[in-house]
């Protein structure tokens, strides 16, 4: 099943897709496979679009990012998208792929069954074809201050962690800041304003299970919000969309259970 | 966002719920908030039974009356699920607030014992209560 | 208009609350008790399915069902007060819209809670 909703549903003028160029590149071959991408170019005046491209599996890499690299270099070079690693580590690539976010290195063709569609990170703002606009979210993680926050003067050498204490940071601190898991959030999508999203609460959370940290109650503070915070309603997307296997929403249930600790 | 951006023209906002394959958990999740609804705007039916006993033999006919027609079973049948759906996805809800069951497969079978439950129990509820 | 300001003053917006959790809480306090009182209620009104007039008033005057359904009215009150809250501040973002439908939504559950309390002393001690 694809979605509940046709492609404009909803969607204000800027942001209703046409239907774009068709790349003919097709030979007819068995390896042919077929990619749906979402184009936007901001100095064409003209809204998105969504193109059609036709490639050759044997001649490409495995990944989506492979395929589209092979767009860029073989048939259409001003598609635009953002990556860097290739492998998973640097969370540039993440975009929405059939149906879910995910990085487009981590991400393999032969998966997807059909047409592979192609869009940028849910919700967020288009600067140009698969590029969003990451300000706002980059500002909400600053917000919830992700250093290490100590008035005790540090030791001479490293500060010490029990490795009981370190695990507790296990599942918490490999999140690459892809926000695949925001941009397939429901509620970032009705309420991004004001609410942190999953990505930016499990950074929060990362920071607050951390026993070296001082100042748990300051960051419990910044997030006791009905908007910052509990406008999640463990919809699980965040979970299922991690493309590091983490679990954004366990890590949410442990900050409100954090917060009605110090309550009672 | 705003006050980056030299260009006037406004920037699209990229497809989500237009493009996002439905999940179960996501679905579900619209399902208890439905129910939810639902059963707000049912406590109405609910009251109203209290008020019909509370004001005499004539008014409790009427209620019997009114609620034995078709379309009344039909509410009554559906608010029967959504009470029980609800409840159940609470159930879940409270699970997964104490950090339980997030990790696959896990989160899905409880998303399924939801449905599977609340149908359930609305069939047992109703294979007792109709006959009479 | 354009709109000039930072991201930094955006993602602050009018800052913290300091509440949402007091709400959360009794949403679940209320969401464990109403497990035990949507059963207790369900038992009542299946009980009262086919029952003719006298045995269903015989029934609400039952001290243990006026006690379930007194507490489940309060309760469910409660609740379906917060779970509305949280719907409308989900999808209404207009000010005064918001502010109408939430004193809408207390009065509606404050109505459901004390019609419902009233009916069932009236059965039970005037019936
Ligand atoms: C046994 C009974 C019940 C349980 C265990 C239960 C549990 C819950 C929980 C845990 C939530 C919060 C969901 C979230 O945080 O996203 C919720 C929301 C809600 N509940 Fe209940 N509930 C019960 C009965 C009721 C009843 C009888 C009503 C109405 C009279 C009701 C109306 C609502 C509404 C309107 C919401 C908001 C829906 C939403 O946020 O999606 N609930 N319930």
């Amino acid at each position: 099943m694809r979605s509940f909703l046709p492609l404009n549903f909803g969607a204000d003028t800027v942001s209703r897709i046409a239907k774009g160029k068709i790349w003919d590149t097709s030979t007819g071959d068995k390896a042919t496979r077929v990619l749906e991408v979402y184009r936007y170019d901001p100095e064409s005046g003209r809204g998105p679009r969504l193109d059609v491209y036709h490639i050759d599996r044997k001649s490409c890499g495995p990944m989506v990012l492979d395929a589209l690299v092979k767009i860029k270099n073989e048939i259409d070079p001003t598609l635009t998208f953002r990556r860097s690693c290739r492998e998973g580590v640097c969370g540039s690539c993440s975009m929405s792929i059939d149906g879910r976010n995910w990085l487009a290195c981590t991400q393999p063709i032969d998966d997807i069954r059909g047409t592979i569609r192609v869009f940028p990170l849910n919700h967020f703002l288009v600067m140009k074809d698969l590029v969003v606009d990451q300000s706002h979210v980059i500002a909400q993680h600053r917000l919830i201050q992700p250093w290490l926050k100590s008035e005790t003067p540090g030791p001479e050498r490293e500060r010490l962690q029990s490795p009981e204490d370190r695990a507790k940071l296990d599942g918490f601190y490999e999140c690459i800041l892809c926000f695949s898991c925001t941009g397939g959030c429901p509620s970032y999508w009705w309420n991004g304003e004001r609410y942190l999203g999953p990505a930016v609460l499990l950074q929060a959370y990362r920071w607050l299970v951390d026993s070296r940290d001082e100042a748990k109650g300051e960051r419990l503070d910044t997030l006791e919000d009905p908007f910052r915070l509990y406008r999640c309603h463990t919809i699980m997307n965040c979970t299922k969309t991690c493309p590091k296997g983490l679990e954004p929403a366990k890590a949410i249930a442990r900050i409100k259970a954090m917060l009605v600790e110090r309550q009672h | 966002m705003a006050g980056t951006t030299s260009s006037s023209r406004p920037r699209p906002t990229a497809p989500h719920l237009q493009v996002y394959r439905p999940t179960l958990t996501m679905t579900m999740s619209i399902a208890h908030r439905l129910t939810g609804i639902a059963v707000y705007i049912g406590t109405i039916v609910f009251v109203w039974w209290l008020i019909a006993i509370a004001a005499g033999r004539d008014a409790y006919e009427s209620f019997l009356d009114a609620l034995g027609s078709i379309p009344g079973l039909i509410v009554l049948f559906g608010l029967t699920w959504a009470v029980l759906h609800h409840a159940l996805g609470g159930i879940r809800h409270l699970i997964w607030d104490t950090g339980r069951a997030h990790t696959y497969p896990w989160r899905e079978y409880l998303a399924r014992a939801n449905l599977i439950g609340s149908l359930a129990l609305t069939a047992i509820l109703w294979a007792v209560c109709y006959p009479r | 208009m354009r709109d000039f300001r930072t991201s930094t003053a955006l993602a602050r917006g009018l800052g913290a609350a300091g509440n949402g959790t007091r709400d959360f809480w009794h949403q679940r306090v209320t969401s464990v008790l109403g497990v035990l009182l949507i059963a207790g209620v369900l038992i009542v009104i299946s009980t009262s399915v086919g029952a003719d007039y006298d045995e269903v008033t015989n029934l609400l005057s039952n001290p243990l069902a006026v006690i379930v359904l007194l507490l489940a009215l309060l309760n469910f009150c409660i609740h379906m007060r917060i779970g509305m809250q949280v719907v409308i501040e989900d999808y209404v973002h207009g000010p005064v819209t918001k502010a109408l439908l939430l004193i809408a939504n207390t009065g509606f559950s404050a109505v459901i809670g004390v019609a419902g309390a009233a009916a069932v002393l009236k059965i039970a001690f005037a019936g």
